[in-house]
């Protein structure tokens, strides 16, 4: 019988996709890798956005920083998980002067950041999209995309589980165990017996979202952290092919996503206290459906299928500037603890570079030198190939889907099922 | 939060006046209005507000703000109070406008009182409240003037 884990070198908090890509760039280095998460991989706000794959031209102007990030990223994930990555295309749509006077700025802003773009003809844009409201004034074309992120997120948490992590589901971490100016371990309540749970650590890495304050406080590191609510309303049906984008300085609802069978419009802003309960009220809905109807006058009249909503967090953290903590991302090593790197902020676009960066700060913890392998690391494709390692009383529901009436929509099911039984398969290492 | 200024409109003061008090011709004048409509002395106008670059979230700098206007007309000119929400809080406003005779015609005083709902208050952690309500405030009272003058006060 193998002998039960009891430390490991980098503990992760958090299977959103910041934390799982941190996990598997970790793995690639050859360090040993447990990630915690406190419900199912990809259930918290990885799980809540809106699907886009920013081509980084949201950001040209208000962001040119993250707008650089989002544009290379975008290439990375589609050449590394083009499996989980729809090449919709995006159109900047300009609807009003107000519109158009933000076109110079933007189309600037784009040059700048090196994204591709060309203006798009109104009458080829209508063959296209034959939902575009038909006024429009301007038409650019960018390189969004639509992402599937629970299938990148299971692929993602596939290798990194390959490449010998532990992922564990259901494990919430309650507890950061300090020695002296380190962390040595932490406590974990192990949602599936309700028992709490302790592993002994090197160094830790808080991928916990907009509840990292809420584990960094563990830790004795003060944040202050205020949430901001993003809200989507999915529609009946699919207006849209390629992502339209209002053509002007981000704002309420000027996002319409194609996504399966249906068109998702968002988003929002709205302040709340709890990342936990945001409330989405009827007039977020109007909000959102006002203005995605001027984009595509038909989703006025358009049956709302249902909301949900994702949540960014604003957080202050002593010796990090609030814009560059938030302007995309910021992974900060703290003085104390000093094997503690806290991640924050970050879109689902950027979270292989704040992998990367994340684990760069915890092997520099560890005193490893090796470098990052996941931009060039081909994540596993097809979970239904990998039925096969799948627990026996799974392994006929997994293979069942493949070829079949569902099998698209099945991919997550087979994710789902295959991280259910490697995280079972992490408890058994951990001796729990 | 107090914030008081004024300015000057080449129009006689009943003039003056009289825009101040008509809710149809001011709700227009606010600064990227959304949408309006006006039933007598009062209105609902959705406008954008630009809460500025100091905010790090970029979906958090430009939001829509839902708000029912009410005018009451005042010895000197008229009082308006906003009860509104933008961003998921709640915003107060009380604006005075008061018409005086000027050396250009009129200068209209203005007074406005704001309070902020518990979520907008928490964001003075991360950023200048004060500065940016300042210059939200500012940038309102430059939109009515910028109309007043564009549409000459009848």
């Amino acid at each position: 019988m193998t002998e039960a884990i009891r430390q490991v070198d980098v503990a992760i908090i958090g299977g959103g996709i910041n934390g799982l890509f941190t996990a598997l760039d970790l793995s690639l280095r050859g360090i040993g890798v447990a990630l915690f998460e406190r419900g199912s991989v990809g259930s918290g706000a990885s799980d809540r956005m809106h699907g886009l794959l920013h081509s980084g031209a949201r950001y040209a102007v208000s962001d040119p920083k993250a707008a650089v990030e989002c544009a290379q990223e975008n290439e990375t994930l589609s050449r590394i998980a083009p499996q989980a990555v729809e090449d919709t295309g995006g159109l900047f749509v300009a609807i009003d002067r107000e519109d158009l006077e933000y076109a110079d700025p933007f189309l600037k802003g784009l040059e700048r950041a090196g994204i591709r773009h060309e203006e798009v003809d109104l009458a080829q844009a209508l063959k296209a999209e034959p939902f575009l409201n038909p006024n429009a004034k301007l038409v650019v074309g960018v390189p969004d995309k639509v992402v599937r992120a629970r299938e990148l997120m299971g692929s993602v948490a596939i290798a990194a589980h390959r490449e010998g992590a532990l992922i564990v589901q259901d494990a919430e971490v309650v507890g950061v165990d300090l020695s002296g100016a380190v962390v040595s371990g932490l406590t974990i309540k192990d949602r599936v017996d309700g028992g709490l749970k302790k592993v002994g650590v090197r160094a830790v890495v808080n991928a916990a979202g907009p509840w990292a304050p809420h584990v960094a406080a563990m830790a004795g590191v003060k944040v202050e952290v205020m949430a901001t609510m993003g809200v989507m309303v999915v529609y009946d049906r699919l207006f849209n092919h390629a992502v339209i984008n209002r053509l002007r300085p981000p704002s309420d609802g000027d996002i319409v996503l194609p996504y399966g069978g249906h068109s998702i419009a968002g988003t929002t802003a709205v302040l709340t206290d709890d990342p936990d309960q945001p409330e989405i009220s009827q007039d977020d809905v109007d909000l959102i459906n006002g203005e995605a109807s001027a984009l595509i006058p038909a989703i006025a009249k358009a049956r709302v299928l249902r909301s949900y909503a994702s949540v960014r967090p604003l957080i202050r953290m002593e010796g990090v500037d609030t814009r560059e903590a938030t302007r995309d991302f910021a992974v900060i090593r703290h003085e104390t603890p000093s094997n503690a790197v806290t991640v924050i902020g970050g879109k689902f676009t950027t979270g292989r570079l704040v992998g990367e960066r994340a684990a760069d700060a915890a092997a520099q913890v560890l005193g490893s030198n090796k470098g990052s392998r996941t931009k060039g690391y081909e994540l596993p494709g097809d979970p239904y190939e990998l039925a096969g390692e799948a627990y026996p009383y799974l392994r006929s529901s997994v293979s069942s889907l493949v070829d079949a009436l569902d099998t698209e929509y099945g991919r997550v099911a087979a994710y789902l099922a295959l991280l259910a039984e490697y995280s079972r398969e992490g408890r058994e290492r951990l001796g729990w | 939060m107090k914030y008081s200024g004024s300015f000057a409109v080449s129009a006689p003061v009943e003039r003056v006046v009289a825009f101040v008090r008509d809710l149809e011709k001011v709700a227009p004048c606010i600064p990227d209005v959304v949408s309006y409509t006006v039933n007598g002395d009062e209105a609902r106008v959705k406008f954008r507000v630009e809460l500025g670059d100091e905010v790090p979230i970029a979906e958090l700098r430009r939001v829509t703000a839902d708000s029912q206007l009410k005018v009451t007309p005042t010895e000197a000119g008229a009082k308006y109070s906003m009860k509104g929400r933008a961003a998921g809080s709640g915003v107060e406003v009380s604006l005075d406008l008061s018409v005086k005779p000027g050396d250009a015609g009129s200068t209209v005083q203005w007074v406005a009182e704001v309070s902020l709902g518990r979520l907008f208050g928490m964001m003075a952690k991360f950023v200048d409240i004060d500065a940016m309500v300042k210059r939200i405030a500012q940038d309102t009272i430059d939109g009515i003037v910028k109309c007043m003058g564009s549409q000459r006060p009848t």
